[in-house]
């Protein structure tokens, strides 16, 4: 069985999206990135609001448009932000260690799950 | 040992949301189920351990949990026909030339990634189950970046984002030129032969200039006038003295590209997007036709788009917005997709670059080619602020990655999606054809038709991207059968498929088989002369080492 079904989780996809705090040079061994400018950096351009986020645009579908925007969900735990990271959800797929570090990968989580408290 | 996976695992079933684990692709007692064909285990966990001293243990993966992440995401048969036994991420090429070594000395098969993102073409799995995969994401220094000359020269590792965000950061002049969505990898989809939209959208030709590779001897070549140190024109002219070899290492399995000069576009003095939509199904016959003298006089200069109006409505609604039922959405909410969304049947995609004089023009021209087709409505960017559709594709035109596209797989719930990409001249009827059988294969099978023609400069790339359940054994069946029917009538109707999936990339191959495989038989030679030892990317494009030739379909 290959389907994962977790009510509660959201869609977490990679993206693209400019925000101020990233760092000069992602590829030049940069000082270690926050887990808002990760957000930044692999989230935002699927999961940020309005339209042309695919992720927000499937999880109105799935959840609710209330429920849509990954920032504003608020069940959301670090724990299944890992989990999905590393395993994908449904449509998103799985990020690898080499692209999100495991040090990232918990700062990432700390911060989507702290965004709606 | 309670991992956070199986905490979350656990938890969620026991509270009853039926959450399931993918895929294992390890035994319970710790030996790999997919080990490479003809590698025992003992031979296996010695390349291991050998790679674990090139590249450190924290770079050679080899648990279920760290390799789910190179499984295909968007896999239609089950997951562990193209699972890797383990992973290996170098981050020099030196680190590169150690793990062929070891690779040779023990038989062990790679499969060669970037960034893994080419999801609809199997993502980062290999073709062959037990493959493991050379994961060269670590690989991403930005060697060089050119203004005067306008090229970067870039390692695999580099998605197009990373690459953009330097430029802007520091403040360069150059575009970059990317594929949708907008997380693929330079060097990875320039490989493949992937296109974009700006006018440098045909990314292999346009592009690509210099590349250094490693032989499966280990041997690092650069190509081109690389072959001579100190160049001034190594990434400004491409060809070198002799043969030109660089295009022996797109889809294919000849080598390890490492490093690759990128011709970019300087930032023209003006840009301006348009739309034009056309009411009528079959629009795209005089759409093309009306085209093409605009392509080859480059008064149209970008990679432009004609999208057919389910791809353009999908990146914006849901289908269940709109229909709820099986099969393809019928004519009736076809039309009112049309009326809410302002578009049409056919929508085309480009866009003017250069000064205000140049691009006032040029205009007109265009204007008066396209509004003779009947029902044409042109968009600007004023015209269309706010809608999803018309912004990605303005931002795609200008070489601004972005993640709208991949919209086409929130169209349903849980889904992936698959390519199948013929060419065709730019040809109205030929491309009215095409649309035709592709359409009604589709709705046959019980799926949208999800297509855009791709307008390169004299040819166009059909894509076309069915979205599938991941969790409907069934569907995913109905879709094998879809794409191979899809194949085969390309091929009979003399339409070559420019890129595949790995399950069908033996069934294209053997597509292309004039003169008794001739062409698969030289790429075979190469193959066999370049590789011996068959360590490189078993099976790609349907090329396959000796040693593994059993294991073509």
């Amino acid at each position: 069985m290959r389907r994962l079904v977790l009510l509660a989780a959201p869609l977490l996809c990679a993206a693209a999206a400019i925000a101020a705090d990233l760092p000069a040079d992602p590829a030049a061994a940069p000082a270690p990135m926050s887990g808002k400018a990760l957000y930044a950096h692999w989230c935002a351009a699927c999961h940020d609001p309005g339209a042309g986020h695919p992720g927000t645009l499937r999880m109105a579908g799935d959840y609710g448009e209330g429920m849509a925007v990954l920032l504003a969900k608020p069940d959301i735990t670090p724990d299944l932000v890992r989990y999905a990271v590393r395993n994908g959800f449904n449509m998103m797929p799985p990020f690898r260690a080499t692209e999100i570090t495991d040090e990232e990968l918990d700062r990432l989580a700390d911060y989507v799950a702290g965004a709606a408290r | 040992m309670l991992t956070r996976r199986r905490f979350v695992q656990a938890s969620t079933m026991a509270a009853g949301l039926g959450l399931v684990g993918p895929h294992a692709v390890w035994a319970a007692d710790g030996t790999p189920v997919a080990l490479p064909a003809g590698v025992t285990a003992s031979v296996f966990n010695e390349g291991l351990r050998a790679m674990r001293a090139v590249v450190g243990n924290a770079f050679v993966f080899a648990d279920t949990e760290n390799l789910i992440g190179y499984n295909d995401h968007f896999a239609m048969k089950p997951v562990e026909a193209h699972a890797p036994s383990a992973a290996v991420a170098p981050k020099t090429v030196a680190e590169v030339q150690g793990i062929l070594k070891i690779a040779r000395e023990h038989g062990i098969p790679l499969w060669t990634i970037s960034t893994g993102r080419n999801l609809g073409y199997g993502g980062p799995a290999p073709r062959m189950p037990g493959t493991i995969v050379l994961d060269l994401k670590r690989m991403n220094r930005i060697i060089e970046v050119n203004e005067r000359h306008a090229y970067a020269v870039v390692e695999p590792g580099v998605s197009y984002t990373d690459l953009y965000r330097h430029l802007r950061r520091t403040g360069s002049r150059l575009w970059i030129d990317c594929a949708a969505p907008g997380w693929g990898g330079v060097v990875g989809n320039l490989l493949d032969r992937g296109v974009g939209y700006t006018p440098l959208g045909e990314h292999f030709l346009m592009q690509q200039c210099g590349m250094q590779v490693v032989l499966a001897d280990g041997t690092v070549v650069d190509t081109g006038l690389g072959g001579q140190r100190g160049q001034s024109a190594r990434y400004t002219y491409r060809y070198g003295h002799g043969p030109w070899l660089d295009g022996l290492f797109t889809q294919s399995n000849y080598g390890v590209v490492t490093q690759v000069g990128v011709q970019l576009m300087p930032e023209p003095p003006g840009y301006r997007p348009y739309m034009v939509t056309f009411p009528d199904e079959d629009a795209i016959e005089p759409l093309t036709d009306a085209i093409r003298p605009l392509k080859l006089a480059q008064i149209i200069p970008n990679a432009a788009t004609s999208t057919e109006l389910i791809w353009e409505a999908a990146v914006a609604v849901r289908k269940d917005q709109y229909y709820s039922g099986d099969g393809p959405v019928p004519d009736s909410a076809r039309r009112r997709l049309m009326a809410d969304l302002g578009v049409g049947a056919w929508n085309f995609y480009g866009a003017l670059y250069g000064t205000e004089e140049m691009m006032d023009a040029t205009w007109p021209v265009i204007r008066d080619a396209l509004g003779t087709i009947k029902g044409a409505r042109f968009y600007t960017a004023e015209d269309r602020r706010g809608h999803a559709a018309f912004e990605y594709r303005a931002k795609l035109m200008r070489g601004e990655p972005n993640m709208t596209e991949f919209g086409t797989v929130a169209w349903i719930p849980n889904a992936a999606h698959v390519g199948f990409g013929p060419v065709v001249p730019v040809d109205g009827p030929l491309a009215l054809r095409q649309y035709h059988r592709a359409r009604d294969l589709s709705h046959a099978a019980g799926f949208d038709y999800f297509g855009e023609f791709i307008v390169g400069w004299r040819d166009m790339h059909h894509i076309v991207m069915p979205a599938f359940r991941r969790d409907d054994p069934e569907e995913q069946n109905r879709l094998l059968a879809l794409i191979e029917a899809l194949i085969d009538d390309a091929a009979t109707h003399h339409f070559g498929v420019y890129r595949t999936h790995l399950d069908f990339m033996d069934k294209v191959a053997g597509s292309f088989a004039w003169n008794d495989h001739a062409l698969a038989r030289l790429n075979g030679a190469i193959k066999e002369g370049l590789d011996p030892a068959g360590i490189l990317a078993p099976g790609k494009s349907g090329i396959w080492p000796a040693r593994y030739r059993q294991e073509a379909v």
